[in-house]
């Protein structure tokens, strides 16, 4: 890390600046970025669980949600996370070119698993399966939806440093693969909480 | 030393994701008495989240800010969750209109 | 060394990341929608003591447009007149200049955040133009009436007032997060945490409180959206949901939001204590551990909003009673800045009239939440105009009293000028008086059952002994309103005509003074100051001056020569 800051294409030097070695400031807006988004998901999975400690027969309705496609969708999420740590790796090492492909990677199984929640609330739709159908199902599609929406804002974010990676043109975005890489996982966090509370509390499982 | 120039176990920690989110799923098709099932698949979420959050996230190198960052929203959710279950959960409002 | 380069208009003004031009977006911003707040209440004001009568600029004000009207004015005057005024502004200018450092740690971002809030805006206000009208549900929104539009026949318009709070909430948070990291990662050699100048903490505090509590505020807005717009049931009994739990998640949200909009003003009153009192802070640490409590505490008191919804009636005790706690800290505070002024040497200018008039009103709203807080008494006063009247003691001061004070006692350093005086006096006392006329009676009509939200009072034959209260309320409103015309006047007349200033007219410590009038692109010279002492060296035994700066060293050379 060099000894200057730009504000605004202007060079001054940081030397005079006082700030904790280790944790730099991008690092430290992600992780606050992460904190806020920790009580968005608190607020909403908060709710989910106290209408189902009330609504024991949501049991039922979980049954009908496809446990093979969610178990494969996490696999998925689980191997784009993998290989997003190993694309942040490959930039500190210095080969660009390398994380791109693993970024590529990363972007495929993240698209996969949308193309599969696709497939998901299309089998739902037709079996009559709406937000409006009822209020177990108004969770699953806005917990799923919301949670579908973080993917995509990942993916493009991961898309336009792969677009730079490529040509070995990262420059200044170098810092960004590895702090992606950690919005990355929190949004992985978030799906592993998600998925057994939406499918695995079925019919004879939880009271 | 930061989280990007520690050395990398990413493999072992993916492994041991992926096993337990199989076994996860695979206990859901246990039928323990009781409360024991919820109990047991959230605590294997509950490691599956631990180890995503001190390897790949890297908080097992951050400081105390980083880490009162991530446990006091998590306070808030259990003072959220808890404090409503009373009005929210137990409160005999049987109103199927 | 670095020169400073030449800005167009465009980037200059409109599309700058300069943290200062930013600050000045929001606060013309909130000086706009003040404007529009302000035109609601006297339509508000005129509509319960004339009933059914023409307003003036307006005509009748039939109760459903009443009711769209309380709604607006709640939620402008909140989050696009408080939130702009009392912390995006003033952590925008000041955060970068009292730490010593050249500007925000994500100078893209607080742009970002302006302009979310500007569309913010822009979508309420196109919200009062669609079919169905605007959103009419009372700012807090309150389940099942908002989640459907069967009963108020508004649909775009309460679609349009949800996402317009949802970009504000999010262009906050992430404003949050650009002061945090700035102070955190910025600051000057010598700057340490000690000797950041308690407004700064304070900003800090308010927009910790904000971005942690607004979530579970977001999740019920998605799932609101979802019932207006999707037809789905999480807040309708009739479909399996449950009203209360959105009362649960927006308070929950709605209680750290007014200490959001608190904590600012206690930063600037403690700060122009000290500098208009020639003293230091007195209890800095107890100041700042009771802030700590009560931050702490303001996360599970929520509920005191619900005592009378018909919530399991176990909850009601124990929030009665984490209410009546978080009475201490901010007590404690209140002690300390009483301390702050004793025996000092206290000049009258009108920042400090304002922080002193701050002390004054906020005292009434802060004992006057005592009575709310006792859920017995709540029985009774909740619904009425004393709650009406309690709020507006509290969010007034802390708003207009608080960003008043902000903005008398750093217009120097932002326009180089100083604003008048006389005017500004004139202002103050007018205010103040103005003020405690229309609210104070609002406390004895309430006692007396007026309950709020109702747009004809004349309807209801055991209102009819407050007319004349109403009434006196009223005209004093409008003397009111009318007042802040000498203060808009003063603030766009004295940009260019104004008293030009000297670098620091105050004799303060803090860094910000010593920077130019107004400070250049990148804030200080090609070195930055280097902190040596603390900020409240004020009025030091055995000092020849009865102000010591921060930096003494920094010599304030232009920024290119």
């Amino acid at each position: 890390m060099d000894n200057t800051t730009t504000v605004d294409h202007v060079e001054y030097e940081v030397e005079d600046y006082t700030g904790p070695a280790g944790t730099t400031a991008g690092r430290l807006g992600v992780w606050i970025l992460i904190s806020s988004e920790i009580t968005i998901f608190a607020g909403l999975l908060g709710s989910y669980i106290l209408f189902r400690i009330f609504h024991p027969e949501w049991s039922e309705e979980s049954a009908h949600l496809n446990i093979v496609l969610g178990t494969i969708n996490t696999i998925l999420l689980l191997s784009s996370n993998f290989f997003m740590m190993k694309a942040a790796s490959a930039v500190e090492q210095g080969n660009q070119k390398k994380s791109a492909k693993l970024m590529l990677l990363t972007i495929a199984l993240g698209l996969a698993f949308l193309v599969v929640k696709g497939f998901e609330y299309a089998a739902e739709f037709s079996h009559g399966e709406f937000p409006s159908t009822s209020t177990f199902w108004s969770f699953y599609f806005l917990l799923t939806g919301l949670h579908g929406t973080h993917i995509l804002g990942g993916l493009i974010a991961i898309g336009i440093l792969w677009a730079h990676a490529k040509n070995d043109n990262l420059g200044e975005l170098k810092g960004r693969v590895a702090l992606t890489g950690l919005y990355w996982s929190f949004v992985e966090v978030v799906w592993i909480f998600l998925f057994p509370l939406l499918y695995l509390l079925r019919e004879g499982v939880a009271k | 030393m930061n989280i990007t120039t520690s050395k990398s176990n990413h493999e072992l920690v993916y492994i041991a994701l992926v096993i337990l989110a199989l076994v996860t799923v695979g206990a859901s098709f246990l039928h323990l008495a009781g409360n024991e099932n919820v109990y047991l698949i959230f605590g294997l979420a509950t490691i599956q989240c631990l180890l995503v959050a001190f390897q790949y996230m890297g908080l097992k190198l951050e400081g105390v800010m980083v880490y009162g960052l991530v446990i006091v929203p998590l306070i808030l959710f259990a003072i959220l969750v808890f404090l409503c279950i009373p009005d929210i959960s137990h409160y005999p409002l049987n109103l199927k209109l | 060394m670095s020169q400073e380069h030449h800005q167009g208009f465009f980037t200059k003004y409109i599309f700058s990341t300069d943290h200062k031009m930013v600050a000045k977006q929001f606060l013309l911003l909130a000086l706009s929608m003040a404007v529009i707040g302000g035109f609601y209440a006297f339509l508000i004001r005129w509509e319960l003591a004339y009933p059914n009568q023409p307003a003036p600029f307006f005509g009748v004000v039939t109760p459903d447009k009443y009711n769209a009207i309380i709604t607006l004015h709640g939620t402008i005057m909140l989050f696009f007149v408080g939130m702009p005024l009392l912390n995006a502004f003033p952590s925008n200018f000041l955060v970068p200049l009292m730490i010593g450092a050249r500007d925000m740690a994500f100078p893209r971002l607080n742009m970002a955040s302006f302009w979310m809030t500007l569309l913010a805006a822009g979508l309420l206000v196109s919200s009062f133009f669609v079919p169905g009208g605007p959103v009419a549900g009372g700012w807090t929104g309150y389940a099942p009436l908002s989640a459907s539009s069967e009963y108020t026949g508004v649909k775009m318009g309460m679609v349009l007032w949800i996402i317009s709070l949802a970009l504000v909430f999010i262009a906050s948070s992430l404003g949050g997060i650009n002061y945090l990291v700035t102070v955190v990662t910025m600051r000057a050699k010598g700057m340490t945490y000690s000797r950041v100048p308690i407004t700064v903490w304070f900003l800090l505090a308010a927009a910790l409180t904000f971005f942690l509590a607004v979530g579970p505020v977001l999740a019920g807005a998605f799932m609101l959206l979802m019932d207006n717009v999707f037809g789905t049931g999480f807040f309708l009994p009739g479909k399996g949901g449950e009203p209360l739990l959105w009362q649960h998640l927006f308070w929950f949200f709605g209680h750290p939001e007014v200490y959001v909009l608190f904590f600012p003003t206690l930063g600037f009153c403690l700060d122009i204590f000290a500098v208009f009192c020639r003293k230091p802070i007195f209890g800095q640490k107890l100041i700042i551990g009771s802030t700590v409590v009560a931050i702490a505490l303001s996360f599970v008191v929520w509920a005191h909003h619900m005592f009378q919804t018909g919530m399991n009636p176990t909850l009601v005790t124990p929030f009665a009673i984490t209410t009546i706690l978080i009475s201490v800290p901010f007590a404690i505070i209140y002690v300390c800045m009483f301390l702050t002024i004793r025996n000092g040497s206290i000049s009258l200018e009108p920042p400090m009239l304002w922080a002193l008039g701050f002390l004054a009103t906020f005292l009434v709203g802060g004992l006057t939440g005592i009575f709310l807080g006792a859920a017995g008494a709540d029985i009774y006063l909740h619904g009425t105009y004393f709650v009406v009247a309690h709020f507006h003691y509290t969010m007034f001061p802390s708003v207009f009293f608080g960003g008043y004070a902000a903005v008398n006692y750093w217009y120097p350093k932002m326009f180089g000028r100083m604003l008048n005086r006389m005017a500004a006096t004139i202002h103050f006392v007018l205010t103040f008086i103005f003020f405690n006329c229309v609210f104070w009676p609002l406390f004895i009509v309430g006692m007396g059952g007026m309950v709020r939200r109702i747009a004809d009072p004349s309807f209801y034959p055991q209102y009819s002994p407050f007319v004349h209260l109403n009434i006196f309320a009223t005209i004093s409103a409008m003397c009111l309103i009318a007042t802040q015309t000498i203060f808009l006047w003063n603030f766009f007349y004295s940009m260019k005509n104004g008293k030009v200033a000297e670098l620091n007219p105050y004799h303060a410590n803090t860094l910000e003074w010593l920077a130019q009038s107004p400070p250049p692109h990148g804030n200080w010279g090609p070195k930055l100051p280097v902190v040596t002492s603390g900020p409240y060296e004020y009025s030091k035994p055995g000092e020849t001056e009865d102000w010591h700066t921060q930096a003494p060293s920094y010599k304030g050379e232009a920024i290119h020569g």
